[in-house]
C-alpha cells in the first residue's frame, strides 16, 4: 500500500536510502542484480515506515530500564521486587515506577523505613503513576539533593521525613533527580529501546521532550544526539521559551505544553462536571490572555506550535488563542497542532478545520480507557461516548496524525490502528485506510515531511515496513495481532524476522 | 590551626594541610557528631549506637578507641596546650577551650540582628559549599543517618534565613542587582516559593526592570500550573498587574500611584474586585473615574443616570442636583438602570479619553460586574480596553 490515493502496487525497489521504483507485474525483474536482497512477502502488506507523532522518547527509554511496580498488591511485594532488583543493580539508583496508593492492600504508600528493610545500601526512588508522588529510601535521602524546606515533605511523629514527597517538594526533587541523570545513561537507555521500536515498525518519532514534568536535559539530549540513533527523532521542545527555540534553530515549539491536565487526575478542563467528582470541572493552566499572547508570539516567529489539550474547555481556549493570533497576524501555513484533543466537539472540529489545525491523537487510549466500565466512563459519565471522535474529525477534513504517547501506552502503531478501527463507540470508528494514514502520510504531514516520508513513492526515503499478513484481509478485531516482519529505515534493513 | 568544613566535600585541614584521608570517613563522621553536640559530652555508648550499631560490643568499643586515637594522633594540642577532644572512660566531646574553626559552629552562631554587615553574612553564605556531610552514608547506621537528615533540614532552613537576611541588607543599601542574585539563589532552593518571587518582582520593579519582571512572572506562573496545577496567589498577581500597568519611565519611582494614571488623553484605571459583593467592581471603577478629574464627562450624564449610579457609588451623588430626593429614588432603582447608566458613563468618558481598565483580581469579581465586563467587551466601545 503506497498510502497515496489508495494505490496498491505489486512491488517496490529500493536503492541506497531511496525508493527508486514501484510497479505491477514482473517489471521489478530489471532491478534485481546479484547482490539484491529480495523479499517475497507473499501478499503480506508493505507500508511506509510508521511515524509515531507523540512519543516521550527519553522518559520511555529511562522507564524501560526501571522497575515496573504497577502489578504489585502489597508493600511486601514492593520490598521483594526492590530487593531482587538490588541484587542485579547497575547504575546510580533503583527507580521504581507506576505505583498508586489504591493498588496496595494497605491503601497507603510504603515509607522509607519500610523500604530500608529490603534495600539500604543503594538509593531507591519510587514514582507514582503520574509522577505526583516520589518515595525515597534513607540512602536516597542522603544521596540526592533534597528540597528540605519545600512544602510537601511528609513527616512522621518525630518530625523526620517518611520518605514520601508530594507537591512542591516532589516537583523540585524530580527535577533534581532528572537533571543528574547523565547523557550516557540517557544514551544507553535510548539505544536499548531502539530494537522494540523497529520491531513495531516505527521509523520516525515526534520526540516530545523537556518541560517541567519532564526535564530540559532530555530535550537537549535529543537535540544533540538524536541523529545517533537508527530511527529519526523530530524534536518537539516542551517549553514556552521562544528565544531558546530560535537560538537552537528549531522551527517548532511545544508538545505537552499543558493547557489543562488529565482525565485520570480529573484536571482536564471540561465544560461539565466530572461524573465521579461532582463540582469538579478541571482547570486551565493559563489564562486566556496569557495563552493569546504566547500563541501570537509563535505565529510572529513562524513556529509550528503544538499545545496539549484534553478537555473541551482546553480545546476551546486553544482555538480562541489561534483565532485571535490568525486575525491579528494573518500568518498561515504553520500547521499548528493540538495534542490529544480527546474531548473535541463538533463546533471545535469545524473551527480547527478553518484554522488548518492538525489533531495529534492517540487511538490506543480508546483500547485502554474507552467504552463501558473503563476510565473514560468513570470520569465523564455518558460523555465517554464523545471521546476521540475520529470519524467525525476526518469527515470534516481535519488531519489526524497518530501517536502512542509512549510510554503512557505501548509504542505499537498497529495497536493504534486497531484502536481507531475498533473504537468502542461505533460512530467514531474509521476504516483501515484512514487509520493507516494517521501513522504514515498524516504523520509526515504533521512535521512537514510529506515530500520525503509517509508514502511509498519514487524519490522518497526508503522507510518501509513489511507486515506478516495482508492487513486488508484480516478481520478488524485481529488487527492488533498482526506483527511486523521487516523494518527498513533509509534503505537499511534494521529488523528482519524473515531470516 | 585546625579548620573543619562539613558542608559539601568534607575537609579537615590542620596547619594548612588536608588530613581527611589520614582520618577516614568514620573518624570525620565522629568529629562531625561531636561538633553537632558541641555543648555536651556524648557517652561512648551513644557514639557506638550512632556509628557502629551492628558491631559486637568489643569490636565497637575498639573501633571507637581506634578512631579517637587516630584523631588525637593527627590533631595535636593547640598553642595553649589544649587537646582537641576531651575524652574519659565514659564520655567524649570537643574541648571548648581548643582553638579551631568550623563551618557548623559558625553557622549555628548566626542570629539575624541589625548589626549584620554584608561582609559578615557573605562569609557565612560561603560556608554552604553543599549538603552537610555530602556523599556520606553509613549502611545500617540508622540513627546516624537520621541525625544527618535532621541536621540537613535544620541547616537548609538556616541557609534560607541567612540569604533572606542578606537580601534585606542589600535592599537597605539599594544594591538591587545583588539582591536579585541572592533571591535567585533562594529560588534555586525553593523554586515555587511565592514570597521570594514577590520580593524578586518588587526588586525588579524598584530597579526599573519591568520587562524582566513581567517575563519572570509568566514563566513562574506557567511552571506553577504545570508542575503543581495551581495558580499564583492573588498577592503575586496583583504585583504583576501593578508592574504591567505602570507607565514607562515611572518604573523606578517607588511611590508611583498605580491606581489612576492620567496622562494626556489616556486614562488608566486599576480596579479591584471583592467576591460576592454585588456591583463592587463597577463601584470601584466609578470611584476611580471620579478621582481622575473627568468631571466634564460625568456631567454629560442625565440626573437619572447619576442617581442610578449613586445607588452603588455614593461619591457620584455630588454631581446630582441638590433638590433631588436621592434616598427615596434609590429604593426604586432596577439593576438594568444601573447597568445602562454605567455603560453611558463609560461611553461618555471614552469619548474624551482612551481608557484602559485593569482588573487586578478578576477571579473575585461579582456576578453582575462580570456580566457587565462581558457586555462591554461585546459592544466594543471605542477607546475602552479592559485587561484582566
Amino acid at each position: 500500500m503506497t498510502m497515496k490515493d489508495r494505490e496498491i502496487m505489486d512491488w517496490i525497489a529500493i536503492k541506497k536510502s531511496k525508493i527508486i521504483a514501484v510497479g505491477h507485474g514482473l517489471e521489478y525483474e530489471s532491478f534485481v542484480g546479484n547482490e539484491t536482497v529480495v523479499f517475497d512477502v507473499n501478499g503480506s502488506t508493505v507500508l511506509p515506515g510508521f511515524i509515531d507523532s507523540h512519543f516521550h522518547m527519553v522518559q520511555t527509554a529511562l522507564n524501560s530500564v526501571s522497575l515496573d511496580l504497577s502489578g504489585v498488591k502489597t508493600h511486601e511485594e514492593v520490598g521483594e521486587k526492590i530487593k531482587e532488583a538490588s541484587n542485579s543493580f547497575m547504575g546510580d539508583y533503583i527507580r521504581g515506577i507506576r505505583i498508586s496508593e489504591g493498588q496496595f492492600q494497605e491503601k497507603v504508600y510504603p515509607g522509607r523505613i519500610f523500604i530500608d528493610k529490603y534495600c539500604n545500601d543503594v538509593p531507591v526512588v519510587l514514582n507514582s503513576m503520574e509522577y505526583q508522588v516520589s518515595i525515597l529510601n534513607t540512602c536516597a535521602l542522603l544521596y540526592f539533593k533534597i528540597p528540605f524546606t519545600a512544602e510537601g515533605i511528609e513527616m512522621d511523629r518525630k518530625k523526620m521525613p517518611t520518605g514520601i514527597f508530594r507537591k512542591h517538594a516532589n516537583a523540585i526533587l524530580r527535577t533534581n533527580i532528572l537533571k543528574n541523570i547523565s547523557d550516557s545513561t540517557r544514551k544507553d537507555a535510548t539505544s536499548e529501546i531502539m530494537s522494540t521500536l523497529l520491531m513495531n515498525g516505527i521509523t520516525t518519532v515526534n520526540a516530545m521532550e523537556g518541560g517541567f514534568m519532564y526535564c530540559d536535559k532530555d530535550a537537549e539530549f535529543v537535540f544533540e544526539h538524536g541523529n545517533d540513533f537508527p530511527i529519526d527523532m523530530v524534536l518537539f521542545y516542551q517549553t514556552m521559551d521562544i528565544d531558546r527555540i530560535k537560538a537552537m534553530g528549531l522551527n517548532r515549539i511545544g508538545g505537552c505544553l499543558y493547557i489543562d491536565g488529565t482525565f485520570g487526575a480529573r484536571t482536564a478542563a471540561l465544560s461539565f462536571e466530572y461524573a465521579d467528582c461532582p463540582g469538579t470541572m478541571g482547570s486551565l493552566r493559563m489564562s486566556q490572555q496569557e495563552l493569546n499572547d504566547f500563541v501570537i508570539q509563535c505565529y510572529k516567529n513562524n513556529l509550528q506550535l503544538a499545545l496539549y489539550t484534553i478537555g473541551d474547555r482546553a480545546i476551546e481556549s486553544a482555538l480562541i488563542a489561534h483565532e485571535n493570533a490568525l486575525y491579528q497576524t494573518g500568518i498561515t501555513g504553520l500547521r499548528h497542532r493540538l495534542e490529544h484533543a480527546e474531548l473535541v466537539n463538533d463546533n471545535q472540529i469545524e473551527r480547527a478545520k478553518g484554522l488548518n489545525i492538525i489533531f495529534s491523537m492517540q487511538p490506543s487510549y480508546e483500547t485502554y480507557w474507552g467504552g463501558r466500565g473503563k476510565m473514560y466512563e468513570q470520569r465523564l459519565g455518558e460523555n465517554y461516548k464523545r471521546t476521540n471522535p475520529f470519524k467525525k474529525i476526518i469527515d470534516k477534513g481535519v488531519v489526524i496524525c497518530g501517536g502512542s504517547d509512549s510510554d503512557v501506552t505501548e509504542p505499537r502503531p498497529l495497536l493504534g490502528i486497531h484502536s481507531a478501527v475498533n473504537h468502542p463507540v461505533a460512530e467514531h470508528r474509521v476504516d483501515i485506510y484512514e487509520a493507516l494514514k494517521m501513522f504514515t502520510c498524516n504523520g509526515a504531514y504533521g512535521i512537514f515531511e510529506e515530500n520525503n516520508k509517509g508514502t511509498l513513492e519514487v524519490g522518497k526515503l526508503a522507510d518501509v515496513v513489511i507486515l506478516d499478513q495482508d492487513i486488508l484481509s484480516v478481520h478488524s478485531n485481529d488487527i492488533d495481532k498482526i506483527k511486523v516482519n521487516v523494518t527498513i529505515k533509509s534503505g537499511e534493513i534494521l529488523y528482519n524476522n524473515l531470516g | 590551626m585546625l579548620n573543619l568544613s562539613f558542608f559539601g566535600k568534607s575537609k579537615v585541614e590542620y596547619n594548612g594541610k588536608e588530613i581527611g584521608d589520614r582520618l577516614g570517613n568514620k573518624a570525620i563522621a565522629l568529629i562531625c557528631l561531636l561538633v553537632l553536640n558541641e555543648r555536651r559530652y556524648l557517652s561512648r555508648e551513644k557514639i557506638i549506637g550512632y556509628l557502629w550499631p551492628d558491631s559486637n560490643t568489643d569490636a565497637a568499643k575498639y573501633n571507637l578507641r581506634y578512631n579517637l586515637w587516630l584523631i588525637k594522633k593527627n590533631i595535636l594540642e593547640d598553642k595553649n596546650n589544649n587537646s582537641f577532644l576531651k575524652v574519659d572512660t565514659e564520655c567524649c566531646g570537643i574541648n571548648s577551650k581548643y582553638e579551631f574553626n568550623c563551618d557548623i559552629i559558625e553557622i549555628m552562631k548566626f542570629k539575624p540582628s541589625c548589626q549584620d554587615s554584608v561582609e559578615s553574612i557573605l562569609k557565612l553564605k560561603k560556608l554552604f559549599r553543599g549538603d552537610l556531610l555530602e556523599g556520606y552514608y553509613f549502611n545500617k547506621c540508622d540513627e546516624f543517618n537520621d541525625l544527618i537528615i535532621y541536621e540537613r533540614i535544620n541547616f537548609e532552613q538556616r541557609k534560607v534565613k541567612i540569604l533572606n537576611r542578606l537580601v534585606e541588607v542589600y535592599e537597605n543599601d539599594k544594591r538591587y542587582e545583588d539582591c536579585i542574585e541572592v533571591l535567585n539563589e533562594i529560588l534555586e532552593i525553593e523554586p515555587y516559593d511565592e514570597k521570594t518571587v514577590l520580593k524578586l518582582m518588587d526588586i525588579y520593579q524598584k530597579s526599573g526592570k519591568r520587562a524582566v519582571a513581567i517575563n519572570y512572572f509568566n514563566k513562574f506562573s506557567y511552571s506553577l500550573s504545570c508542575d503543581l496545577g495551581i495558580n499564583p496567589s492573588n498577592e503575586l498577581k496583583n504585583k504583576y498587574n501593578e508592574i504591567k500597568m505602570a507607565v514607562s519611565g515611572d518604573e523606578s519611582n517607588d511611590e508611583t500611584n498605580y491606581n489612576v494614571i492620567n496622562k494626556d488623553t489616556n486614562l488608566k484605571i486599576v480596579s479591584y474586585c471583592i467576591k460576592n459583593v454585588e456591583y463592587f467592581w463597577m463601584a470601584d471603577v466609578i470611584d476611580k473615574i471620579i478621582d481622575s478629574g473627568v468631571e466634564d464627562c460625568i456631567q454629560q450624564l442625565s440626573q437619572k443616570q447619576l442617581l442610578d449610579l449613586s445607588s452603588i457609588q455614593s461619591s457620584i451623588s455630588k454631581f446630582c442636583n441638590d433638590n433631588i430626593d436621592i434616598i427615596n429614588y434609590r429604593r426604586e432603582i432596577m439593576d438594568v438602570c444601573i447597568i445602562n447608566s454605567f455603560i453611558k458613563l463609560m461611553e461618555a468618558v471614552c469619548r474624551k479619553r482612551n481608557v484602559t481598565i485593569s482588573i487586578l483580581n478578576y477571579c473575585d469579581i461579582d456576578e453582575i460586574s462580570a456580566n457587565v465586563v462581558e457586555y462591554l467587551r461585546k459592544i466594543k466601545i471605542k477607546g475602552l480596553d479592559i485587561i484582566e
